[in-house]
This record gives C-alpha cells, structure tokens and sequence, in this order.
C-alpha cells in the first residue's frame, strides 16, 4: 500500500513526469501505484525524497504497530 | 544545452546495444565461416569470445539505465522463459532426432554451458554480497 498516486496528483503530474524526474520507466511508476510492484529501498528513497516525505508516509508499512 | 530526459538516454542505450549486437553478429559470422574441423579453433574460437564480449560490453549503458522493476523482468523472463525455450527445443531436437545425433549432442552441450554460467554468475553475486558474519 502506497499513496503514491495521490501524491503524484496533487502535485499536477502525470506518470510520464514524475518518471521522468527519478529517471525510471513509466510502467514502473504504474506497477508501483498499482501496488503491482514494490520498489528497492533506493528508488523508495528517491521517491520520498522527490516529495520531500519520509518514506513511511509514501510506503506505508503494514508491520508497524498502528497508534 | 538541455538535459537529455531519461527516455532519450535509454532509447540511445537501446540502439547502440542494438547497433552492436547486430555488428557483432555479422562480424561473428565471418569470423565462424573461418573454422574447419580439426583447424582453426584457437583463432576462431578467441575471435568469437571477443566479439561476444564486445557486444555483452554494449548493452552495458542499456542495463544500467534499467530501473529496479525493468531488471527484475528481464531476468525472470531470461530465467523462466529463456531456459523453457532452450529446453523445449532441445528436448525437440532430441526426440526427432536421438540423442547421439550432432544436432542434439550441440543443443544438450549448449544447456550444459548454460548450467555452468549459472552457478558461476551465481557464485560471484552471492561472494559480491557477503558482508562481515558476526
């Protein structure tokens, strides 16, 4: 589970640009969002250091305890 | 001067990998027209070897511009559907034409070759990844 999408829109991008941005493929970023594919720890950084979050916030982790 | 966007780099990755694979190809042919039973085998083979490496060194570009999901798919579909292909064709040869028959002694001797570069490609990733036991 990720909110990637909803990240992605709010900023007004489409799959193109923001895979363009962090250098991978289109259908990377669809399979991500689709929760199709989980992506390495390194592209789960770029990612949330592209939208300026933790990587929780983007990746939600389904171990953690919930509060 | 613009920065080239990520799809303009990969797409000329792909066509020098291209360009190279089908170079080498051709070069290849040639050199392999060369061997003769019993003759030539330690020029032509080295030959091949180095024009396979040259074509291997190629696609370098290409594979370092895969992301994560791009790698993963070509190696399952190399691992998957690369070695049911092989194998299906040489089970096919083997059943046409028995298995002492040339075409299936090179078919089952390629498999063989294909089961050692396994286990050494695998052997290097596995050493490449070792980190301190403690």
């Amino acid at each position: 589970m990720n909110s990637l999408r909803d990240r992605r829109k709010a900023r007004g991008l489409s799959q193109l640009d923001l895979a363009e941005a962090i250098e991978v493929s289109r259908q990377t970023i669809n399979a991500i969002e689709a929760d199709k594919y989980d992506p390495s720890m390194p592209m789960a950084y770029k990612l949330a250091a592209f939208f300026d979050l933790p990587v929780e916030e983007l990746f939600f982790n389904p171990y953690r305890e919930k509060a | 001067m613009t920065a080239r966007s990520y799809r303009s780099k990969m797409r000329l990755a792909i066509w020098l990998a291209l360009a190279a694979t089908i170079g080498a190809g051709l070069a290849g042919g040639k050199v392999a027209r060369l061997a003769q039973p019993g003759e030539n085998f330690w020029f032509v083979y080295p030959a091949l070897v180095a024009v396979m490496a040259l074509a291997f060194a190629s696609t370098i570009p290409w594979w370092r511009k895969l992301d994560d999901m791009q790698k993963q798919g070509h190696l399952v579909s190399w691992y998957w559907g690369g070695m049911a292909g092989g194998l299906a064709v040489m089970l096919a040869l083997v059943a046409a034409n028995g298995v002492d028959a040339d075409l299936s002694q090179g078919s089952l001797h390629t498999v063989l070759g294909q089961a050692v570069g396994f286990v050494v490609a695998w052997i290097i990733w596995s050493v490449r990844r070792r980190g301190p036991v403690e």
